[in-house]
């Protein structure tokens, strides 16, 4: 009396068993691949293709909630949002206009100097999708992807500083890994002194750590961390994040420091996509894209 | 539809039998549309503080159709299903295929006991296989050095376990309406 179950007397095809033990072996199989190497990508670009119309199915009732939501907005509120972005907008082209100027000037310095001149990185407007619902990933998926001509790598800002990096791009939509996300690596450097180090993510809800600083160099509460471009992955000099404790008195050779990002790295809705210069295809291991995500691979950044 | 269900024929039970069980057959359509649409609802962006606590549709659905439609949805089904799942959550690929394989294979290994259990025996059996799949998945990424997700993760499978009367409810929808529409 069990639905479903068909005569014995018919070839069922390999027993179940046989079949559980076929697609365990595959799934570790594939962990293995995935953990290790890069060959899967176009597998999970595939899937990923098949996956978007749905995707864009499931978006559609927060976009509807939004309108409904902005329809029904306070007239006072809207007002008062109105002014403030129009004071913010007064003093941003104050501020692009001493850019352009200081701009300017550093190219002719550079000339003259005969520096080799910082290449201008192409930039893409990008909406935040969703999080990631795997609650081991710090991972957001941005609306933008290969044909909008995003690039694996490249670093992803919000208004206020650095919240991560490309590390996969599908046809429509790419993957952010967060600067939170566990033993995501940034090269960054003291705005103040211009010291360089690497910043470590710890991992959701807890604050990020800036590594490989002796105990006896200059580092204050409150120093700004700026990207370093040493590993022309991000352009340099973005902000990255703010110093927030210090602890010197360690057994180790090196201090304990700890930082907050600058920018709203969970909260912000609208990105920008800076892309990244393309590594050079012979590229020793340790130039790749620094802590590519999967903690897994950290032997490239190792 | 007659000629689909071979167990409606045999001699008269003493026993009481569950109406469930003679139901017409689920058509194969019907469950692909299912499977999708707890896909889709699976996808739905949330707000970060209701996120952690999201049932697991895809597993629950898989979990019913390995029980009552063991002849279209088995292991491979549940290892596409979790490919899939990978990719939309952007973790490491085949941790999902791996956990909803198993969930397959237990469905199918104790699907005669559990069709004939009382509901919350039945509500008991898929909080613990649904358990056994996310603690598979934590295992996956504690060995490959993820970081600690919190409580909620492992409170989500009994949380999910209570929408199991409402799901059967309405993935019987077809057979009921098949059923109905034969007399």
């Amino acid at each position: 009396m069990i639905p479903g179950d068909p005569p014995p007397y018919l070839y069922r095809g390999p027993s179940i068993l046989a079949r559980f033990i076929f697609f365990t072996l595959l799934s570790l199989l594939l962990l293995f691949v995935d953990g290790r190497y890069q060959h899967l990508e176009k597998l999970r670009t595939g899937i990923a293709a098949a996956l978007y119309p749905l995707q864009q199915l499931a978006h559609w009732p927060r976009v509807a909630a939004q309108e409904i939501g902005v329809y029904f907005a306070n007239k006072t509120a809207l007002e008062k949002q109105n002014t403030e972005l129009s004071l913010s907008l007064l003093e941003q082209s104050r501020l692009v206009q001493e850019a352009q100027t200081v701009r300017q000037e550093n190219a002719q310095l550079k000339t003259l100097l005969q520096l080799k001149a910082q290449s201008s990185r192409n930039t893409h407007t990008a909406e935040m999708l969703y999080d990631t619902r795997d609650p081991f990933v710090q991972k957001i998926t941005v609306d933008k992807g290969q044909t909008q001509g995003i690039i694996e790598g490249s670093a992803v800002l919000d208004a206020y500083g650095v919240i991560g990096q490309v590390t996969h791009v599908s046809l429509f939509t790419s993957e952010v890994t967060l600067l939170v996300e566990k033993n995501h690596t940034t090269p960054v450097q003291i705005e103040r002194t211009g010291m360089r180090s690497v910043l470590y993510g710890m991992g959701a809800g807890a604050s990020l750590e800036l590594r490989f600083v002796s105990p006896t160099v200059d580092v204050r509460p409150g120093d700004r961390l700026v990207t370093s471009g040493l590993e022309s992955v991000y352009p340099p000099g973005l902000a990255v994040a703010t110093v927030t404790a210090i602890n010197n008195e360690t057994e180790q050779s090196f201090a304990q420091i700890t930082a907050a990002p600058v920018a709203g790295v969970t909260s912000s809705r609208y990105l920008l996509i800076v892309d990244a210069l393309e590594p050079p295809s012979s590229a020793p291991l340790p130039s790749a894209p620094p802590g590519k995500g999967k903690p897994s691979r950290k032997k490239g950044a190792s | 539809m007659k000629t689909a269900s071979p167990h409606r024929f045999r001699g008269p039970s003493l026993q009481p039998v569950n109406p469930d069980l003679l139901l017409p057959p689920p058509q194969p359509w019907f469950i692909t549309v299912t499977l999708l649409v707890a896909l889709l609802i699976d996808l739905i962006p949330l707000s970060d503080a209701f996120m952690p606590w999201r049932p697991e549709f895809v597993a629950l659905t898989l979990l019913y159709w390995c029980t009552w439609a063991p002849r279209f949805v088995g292991v491979s089904v549940g290892f596409l299903l979790g490919l899939v799942m990978d990719v939309a959550n952007g973790s490491l690929l085949g941790q999902h295929a791996l956990a909803y394989t198993l969930l397959a294979f237990g469905a199918d290994y104790f699907r005669r006991r559990v069709v004939s259990f009382p509901m919350w025996q039945q509500m008991v059996f898929v909080a613990l296989l649904l358990e056994l799949c996310v603690l598979v998945v934590f295992l996956i990424r504690m060995m490959s050095g993820g970081a600690l997700p919190g409580m909620v993760y492992f409170i989500v499978p009994p949380v999910s376990a209570l929408l199991w009367p409402l799901l059967q409810f309405l993935l019987r929808w077809q057979q009921r309406h098949a059923a109905l529409s034969e007399h």
